[in-house]
């Protein structure tokens, strides 16, 4: 009898701990690389998340509750670009240097060109602007196929036995998010030039994509809100230029943007900058209909 | 008793981080330029008191030096040069290295700290929701607080959720006080020993709880003339709250009691305080505090004050402050302006 109890408890933990190494625990700062990461990982990883897709990434208080996140991941990936500098407090008060160290962490904005590079030396005059370029190069789907081979690259240096799964689970992941995102490309073809205003310096990597031509932002500078002086002049812009459309961030002063929108006659569409912005955009794959389905109504009722 | 155990400390430490010191020179190579930056503080303050008012002026140029020794090892440096009755005088706020782990899950802090004590002690006056720090803290631990060169270890409990504990041994700078048992001033000096325990839930994805209890042994501001030995325990209670947008409300309620044995006589005295800040934009913010606390003197009296701030972000790292101040028991009223304006990469330990 007692050696079946020893037996049995050997079984269990021995099986406990097969269990918990079959699954890689993997922390994504944003929504958008958890979920490239779970599309990439499939059955092999257990993805969590530190913030919310309603955040401002550039506004996001660190919490202790996040540390017991970072204690249990085998791997982080982070945005870089310094827009997720936040995490270094997390990482510190955590006590895993393994995620100061390249090897469990994955910067998932290197791999592809970067848009608004500073040139020339920076300071407040710029507004809140980041050296290494504009942060928000994950809504140009084609970046988001680079994410996910880095992805799978990582995931595969982590469990060699399973690298070809990563590879072939990112492969079509990519060809996925390229179909979707060349649809929406047709579909907005025909409206052509497409002017826009949009408030924060979010929408460069998306314009890019999708064939916007980006006229002003809201925002002066980047993180300096309008003055009525500012937005005075703006109106007079896109009232030139005939802009009509205007895309605002959920989390800034929809307000000042109807406002502006009332004035000029362009329409104020509230996008999805992350995955979880708006309710009902569950996935990057959501988010880019959401954006683009938003866009093309926008679009003909301005026409 | 403490130069044993602080030399045992020392021992553990160097044992433990000798494998450390090794990876340092095997990665050096790859050690980057540290961060260097600069944070101002203006302020001043008019009170109808006859505790004269103080000008706007530039009181305090914090300037830090922070960056990874090897990945294991974060030096941090925070010089400070205080404006002093119009002289500049230059001091080494806080310079420690933090060992991230000398084992698993312990780390360690050595050098010159401002103490983990509570909630705010250890913060820098632009990590503060206030333009005055509360009453507790200045009248229980020292004017600017509770500091001390030493070292600490903190541990993270194998726990379901966020815990800290963290043990301390500090040799805190002397206070320089008039030989009377009567004086206001009130500091902590001498050998300390600290510890603190903080845990953390997440309530929702949108909330999270902090709970701290805290406590200190050291010697009273007295200690050079006679008997003064101090103990201070607290607890803080935080609770932070986000909305969509930029909505953010947070509570931070404070509460310590203080023993003191001064020569013959021994007493005890209490404080605390609670705030409540709402920020309803990425722009402003808006806060009320309430304070009381005993004084640590033999014959205690009671201050009872009310405060109000108001804040307005100009970027990340500048900041516009009003405070509003009322003293229930003096009738008096005061109003403070403060600007914090940042330079670099700044940053701070989560707290």
């Amino acid at each position: 009898m007692k050696k079946l109890v020893i037996a049995l408890l050997f079984c269990v933990s021995f099986g406990t701990s097969l269990w918990a190494q079959s699954k890689l625990n993997v922390v994504a700062v944003t929504p958008d690389l958890a979920d490239i990461t779970r599309e990439v990982g499939g059955e092999y990883v257990r993805v969590g998340v530190l913030m919310q897709g309603w955040q401002d990434p550039h506004h996001v208080d660190p919490k202790p509750s996040m540390v017991m996140q970072l204690r249990q991941a085998d791997l982080l990936i982070r945005i870089g670009m310094d827009l997720d500098s936040w995490v270094d407090s997390l990482i510190q008060t955590s006590r895993q240097s393994r995620f100061v160290n390249a090897d469990s962490v994955l910067n998932a904005s290197l791999g592809f060109p970067k848009l608004d590079i500073p040139q020339g030396a920076i300071d407040g005059r710029s507004g809140d602007i980041h050296l290494y370029g504009n942060p928000h190069y994950w809504l140009d789907p084609e970046n988001v196929g680079v994410i996910a081979l880095n992805v799978a690259q990582k995931l595969g240096q982590r469990m060699p036995q399973h690298a070809d799964y990563f590879l072939a689970k990112a492969q079509k992941y990519k060809a996925t998010v390229e179909q979707k995102a060349d649809f929406w490309k047709r579909e907005i073809k025909p409206f052509k030039p497409v002017l826009v205003v949009t408030y924060h310096q979010t929408w460069p990597y998306f314009a890019k994509a999708f064939g916007l031509q980006v006229v002003a932002q809201m925002e002066p500078k980047p993180g300096i809100p309008p003055s009525p002086k500012y937005l005075i002049e703006l109106e007079k812009k896109m009232k030139q230029m005939n802009v009509k459309i205007i895309i605002v961030e959920p989390w800034q002063n929809i307000d000042w943007a109807k406002q502006l929108g009332q004035r000029t006659g362009a329409e104020v569409l509230v996008l999805a900058p992350s995955v979880g912005a708006i309710q009902g955009v569950n996935s990057y794959l959501s988010l880019i209909d959401f954006n683009l389905s938003y866009l093309k109504k926008g679009l003909q009722h301005v026409q | 008793m403490y130069s044993r155990v602080f030399g045992l400390f020392l021992s553990l430490f160097l044992l433990f981080s000798f494998p450390l010191f090794a990876q340092t020179v095997t990665t050096r190579s790859a050690t980057l330029l540290p961060n260097f930056s600069l944070i101002g503080n203006m302020n001043g303050r008019w009170d109808t008191s006859p505790k004269p008012s103080e000008g706007f002026l530039l009181k305090e140029i914090e300037l830090a030096v922070q960056g990874y020794l090897d990945p294991s090892v974060k030096a941090d440096v925070f010089m400070a040069f205080h404006n002093e009755n119009g002289t500049t005088v230059p001091h080494v706020e806080e310079g420690y290295l933090t060992f991230l782990n000398l084992a698993d899950d312990l780390g360690a802090k050595l050098g010159k700290k401002k103490l983990n004590f509570g909630k705010q002690n250890s913060l820098h006056p632009e990590q503060w929701a206030m333009i005055e720090a509360p009453l507790v803290m200045t009248r229980f631990l020292g004017e600017e607080g509770a500091s001390g060169q030493g070292g600490s270890l903190d541990y993270i409990l194998p726990l379901p959720f966020f815990t800290q504990l963290e043990l301390g041994l500090w040799k805190a700078d002397p206070i320089e006080v008039q030989a009377s048992p009567n004086v206001t001033v009130f500091g902590i000096t001498g050998p300390v020993s600290h510890a603190r325990v903080w845990s953390s839930w997440s309530l929702t994805d949108n909330s999270e709880l902090e709970l701290g209890f805290s406590g200190l042994l050291g010697q009273g501001a007295l200690s050079s003339v006679q008997t003064d030995e101090v103990s201070v325990f607290g607890t803080d209670l935080t609770l932070k709250g986000w909305g969509e947008k930029f909505n953010r409300w947070v509570s931070y309620t404070e509460a310590m009691v203080l023993n003191r044995k001064l020569g013959a006589d021994r007493f005890s005295r209490w404080g605390g305080y609670s705030y409540f800040g709402y920020r309803w934009n990425a722009y402003w913010e808006w806060g009320a505090r309430v304070d009381h606390v005993q004084t640590v003197d033999l014959v205690s009296t009671d201050e009872t004050k009310l405060s109000t701030q108001l804040t307005y972000q100009l970027s990340e790292t500048t900041k516009l402050r009003a405070e509003y101040g009322y003293d229930l028991g003096t009738k008096d009223s005061s109003v403070g302006l403060q600007m914090i304006f940042g330079l670099g990469p700044h940053s701070h330990v989560l707290q």
